[in-house]
C-alpha cells in the first residue's frame, strides 16, 4: 500500500498536461539534457554563442517573421499591455529580433546558437500539439556559398557526434519553387502549393486546371513534382527550367552540392525541388535531416535572406534546428539510444561530511538521506538509479547488497567504482 | 530477398478487393492478402512486403508516424482531415464522389435566408463546401446511416459518399450537388519515401502504369 502512488485524486481535477505537453521523468531529463548539452557543446566549437529568449512574445513580433496559420498558434492576451502574445511556434525570429536590435552594434558575422521548448499546433493531424525541444543555430550577416556549407555540414556532423553518421541531408531550393507559384493567379496558390508539398500529382493537376492555368505554365509547376532523388535530378530540372531566374536558383543549389560532396558528404545527400513546407521565410537553399524514426524529419535549416530586414536590418542568414526528441527517437531505432556519460551516484547514510565533501568535488552525486530512512536505503538507492550506499565506515553495492568496507578516503571510494558498476554488466560481459 | 521490408498499410473492405488485381500486376503475392484468416499483419517474405490491414480512415494515421511506409487511402479521408503526407499516385480505384444529397423533392438550394441543416460523417469536408457558398448551415455529425438523417426530420441534407446511388435510390433520397469527386490514393510517410527511394521508386512506376 504505501509504495503505491496514491491514485486517490480529486476526479474532476486534470491531473496529466494537456495534449501534447509532457512530464520528463528525471532518467529520461537526464537523457535529453545530455544530448542538448552535446550538440550546444559542439556549436559552440565553432563559435556560436548560446543565447536565451522569452516562452512568449508579441504576435506582432513572431508573425512578422512566420507565415502562419493563426489556427496553429497559442495566442493569448498579455494583461499588462493588452496587446495579443504568442507562446514561441519559433526561435528563428526571436534571434532574428535580437540580432536585428540589441547585437546590432556588434560586427558580423553573428553566430549565436540555442536550445529551447516551442510549442506548435497542428489541427486535425495525426500528430497534433507538440511541445518541441529544439537545438540550433543561426549564421547571421555572413552570405553566400561559405555559410551555407557551414551550416549544413555542422548539421550533418551534429547528427554524427551524437550517433547518426549516415543521416541523409535532403536538398531543397524553396527559390525554384516560389518562381512558378508566382506563375499562378494568387487565390489558387495556397491550394497549388498544398497539392505540390504532398507531391499529388492528381490534385496539382486539378487544382491548376480549376484555377485556369495556361497549359504551358501548367507544365511548368506539375514538372517539379517529380524532381527529388540524387544528383541527376538537377540535370534534369535545368532541362525543364531554362529561364535565368530559375537556372541561377539551380546553380546556387549545385554549387551547395559540390561543395558538400568536396567535405564527403555526398553519400548523404539527396535533393527534392518541390519541398515547400514549413518554408515560410527561406529565401535560398533549404535542407532537412532525415533518419529512420520519428516518421518526420529529425531538423532541417535553410537560407533566410530577408527576415533580418523585416526587424530593420537586412542581413543575410542561414541556419538550422534539430529536434531533441526526434534526435532520441532515430538514435532508438538505430539501435543506439542515447547513453548519458554519467556520474558516480551514491545514496548516503551517516558517512563523514568531510568524505561527502570531498566526493562531491571529485563529482560524484551524492545524495544525504535522513536517519530514519535506516535499512531501506538500499531500496531508496535501486528506486532511484544510485549505485550504492556510502554508510559510516562501508560502502554498500545498489545492485546486490554485498558490502565493501572503506578506507583511504575519497579515493578509496573511487577505486571501489568498477565493482560497483560490476553487477549492472550483462551476465558473461567482460570489462 | 530484399533486406529492407517495405510496410504497406491496406485498407480492409471494398477497397481491398479492387486493390488485389493491381497489385497482383505488379507482382505481389496477393494470396497473403486474400488468404482467409484474422492476421492483421501479412507478409509476402519473399518480396519484402508487409502488409498491415487496418480500417480505412486509420491508414493515414499508420504512414504518417510512419509505421508503415506507404498505405492506400480514400481521398475523401485526405480531404476531411489534414494529414502530413505524400500522396504520390492517384490509383483510381474506389471511385465515388462526395456529394449533397436529399430527399428528391426538397427545395434545394434553400430558400434565402435559411440555415441549413447537414448531417454527415465529413463536417470539414461539408463545412468548407457550403461555407464557399455562403450558405448557413447546421452541422450534425453523425457516424453512419447518414440517409436515416433526411428521412426522419433530423436534416434537410446529408453530405456523403455516393458510389451508384443505389442506396439513396432504395430511401427516396437523390444527389442535389457534387462537392468533389473520390477515389483511392497511394500514401507515402514523408520520411519512407526519401529514404527507401530505390525500393518505392520502382513500384510507383509500376503501378503508375495502367
Amino acid at each position: 500500500m504505501a509504495s503505491r502512488p496514491s491514485t486517490r485524486v480529486v476526479a474532476d481535477l486534470p491531473l496529466t498536461p494537456p495534449t501534447g505537453m509532457r512530464d520528463h521523468l528525471p532518467e529520461a531529463a537526464r537523457v535529453r539534457a545530455s544530448l542538448a548539452s552535446r550538440l550546444l557543446g559542439l556549436f559552440q566549437r565553432y563559435g556560436y554563442e548560446r543565447v536565451m529568449t522569452p516562452a512568449f512574445e508579441y504576435a506582432d513580433v513572431l508573425e512578422r517573421g512566420l507565415e502562419l496559420d493563426r489556427r496553429d498558434v497559442l495566442r493569448f492576451v498579455e494583461p499588462e499591455t493588452g496587446e495579443v502574445a504568442l507562446l514561441r511556434p519559433d526561435i528563428t525570429p526571436q534571434i532574428a529580433r535580437i540580432v536585428a536590435t540589441r547585437l546590432s552594434d556588434r560586427p558580423a558575422p553573428w553566430r549565436l546558437c540555442y536550445h529551447g521548448t516551442m510549442l506548435r499546433r497542428r489541427r486535425g493531424r495525426a500528430r497534433k500539439s507538440r511541445a518541441l525541444s529544439q537545438a540550433g543555430v543561426e549564421c547571421v550577416g555572413f552570405g553566400g556559398l561559405g555559410a551555407d556549407l557551414e551550416v549544413i555540414g555542422l548539421a550533418a556532423e551534429a547528427c554524427a557526434l551524437v550517433g547518426l553518421p549516415g543521416v541523409r541531408v535532403e536538398l531543397g531550393q524553396v527559390g525554384l519553387g516560389r518562381l512558378l507559384l508566382a506563375e499562378v493567379p494568387e487565390a489558387a496558390r495556397a491550394p497549388v502549393a498544398e497539392a505540390l508539398a504532398s507531391k499529388d500529382a492528381h490534385a496539382l493537376e486539378a487544382r491548376l486546371r480549376e484555377a485556369k492555368v495556361p497549359a504551358r505554365q501548367r507544365r511548368r509547376v506539375l514538372g517539379l513534382v517529380d524532381l527529388y532523388g540524387e544528383r541527376p535530378v538537377l540535370g534534369r530540372a535545368r532541362r525543364r527550367y531554362k529561364d535565368a531566374e530559375s537556372r541561377a536558383a539551380l546553380d546556387e543549389l549545385a554549387r551547395v552540392w559540390d561543395g558538400l560532396a568536396e567535405r564527403g558528404l555526398e553519400p548523404q545527400l539527396g535533393v527534392d525541388l518541390g519541398e515547400l513546407r514549413g518554408h515560410a521565410y527561406y529565401t535560398g537553399v533549404s535542407f532537412a535531416l532525415l533518419a529512420e524514426g520519428p516518421g518526420e524529419p529529425l531538423g532541417g535549416g535553410g537560407r533566410y535572406d530577408r527576415l533580418l530586414g523585416r526587424f530593420g536590418r537586412p542581413a543575410p542568414a542561414t541556419g538550422f534546428g534539430l529536434d531533441v526528441g526526434h534526435v532520441l527517437w532515430a538514435l532508438e531505432a538505430a539501435g543506439r539510444p542515447w547513453r548519458p556519460s554519467r556520474p558516480l551516484r551514491l545514496a548516503e547514510l551517516g558517512a563523514p561530511a568531510e568524505l561527502v565533501a570531498g566526493l562531491r568535488d571529485a563529482g560524484v552525486e551524492v545524495a544525504a538521506l535522513p536517519e530514519s530512512v535506516g535499512d531501506r536505503a538500499l531500496g531508496f538507492a535501486r528506486a532511484w538509479g544510485y549505485d550504492g550506499v556510502l554508510g559510516a565506515g562501508e560502502l554498500r553495492r545498489a545492485s546486490d547488497g554485498k558490502r565493501r568496507a572503506l578506507e583511504d578516503g575519497v579515493g578509496g571510494v573511487l577505486a571501489l567504482r568498477d565493482w560497483l558498476a560490476e553487477a549492472h554488466a550483462p551476465k558473461g560481459a567482460k570489462g | 530477398m530484399p533486406e529492407e521490408t517495405l510496410v504497406v498499410a491496406v485498407p480492409k473492405g471494398r477497397v481491398l478487393e479492387q486493390l488485389v488485381p493491381r497489385f497482383e500486376r505488379v507482382g505481389f503475392d496477393v494470396g497473403v492478402l486474400t488468404k482467409k484468416s484474422r492476421k492483421l499483419i501479412r507478409e509476402d517474405a519473399k518480396r519484402g512486403l508487409r502488409f498491415l490491414l487496418l480500417k480505412p480512415d486509420d491508414v493515414p494515421t499508420y504512414v504518417e508516424y510512419g509505421a508503415a511506409d506507404l498505405g492506400v487511402v480514400g481521398r475523401d479521408v485526405l480531404l476531411e482531415r489534414e494529414y502530413d503526407l505524400y500522396a504520390p499516385l492517384d490509383l483510381g480505384i474506389g471511385r465515388c464522389r462526395l456529394a449533397v444529397a436529399g430527399l428528391s423533392d426538397v427545395a434545394y438550394p434553400p430558400p434565402p435566408g435559411k440555415t441549413l441543416r447537414v448531417a454527415t460523417k465529413f463536417p470539414n469536408v461539408a463545412t468548407r463546401h457550403f461555407q464557399a457558398k455562403g450558405q448557413p448551415v447546421e452541422m450534425i455529425f453523425v457516424q453512419g446511416s447518414v440517409e436515416l438523417a433526411p428521412l426522419t426530420g433530423l436534416a434537410d441534407v446529408i453530405v456523403d459518399i455516393v458510389e451508384t446511388g443505389e442506396t439513396l435510390r432504395q430511401n427516396g433520397l437523390a444527389v442535389l450537388e457534387d462537392i468533389h469527386e473520390v477515389s483511392s490514393v497511394l500514401v507515402a510517410n514523408r520520411v519512407g519515401l526519401k529514404l527507401k527511394r530505390e525500393r518505392i521508386a520502382p513500384l510507383l512506376e509500376a503501378l503508375r502504369e495502367e
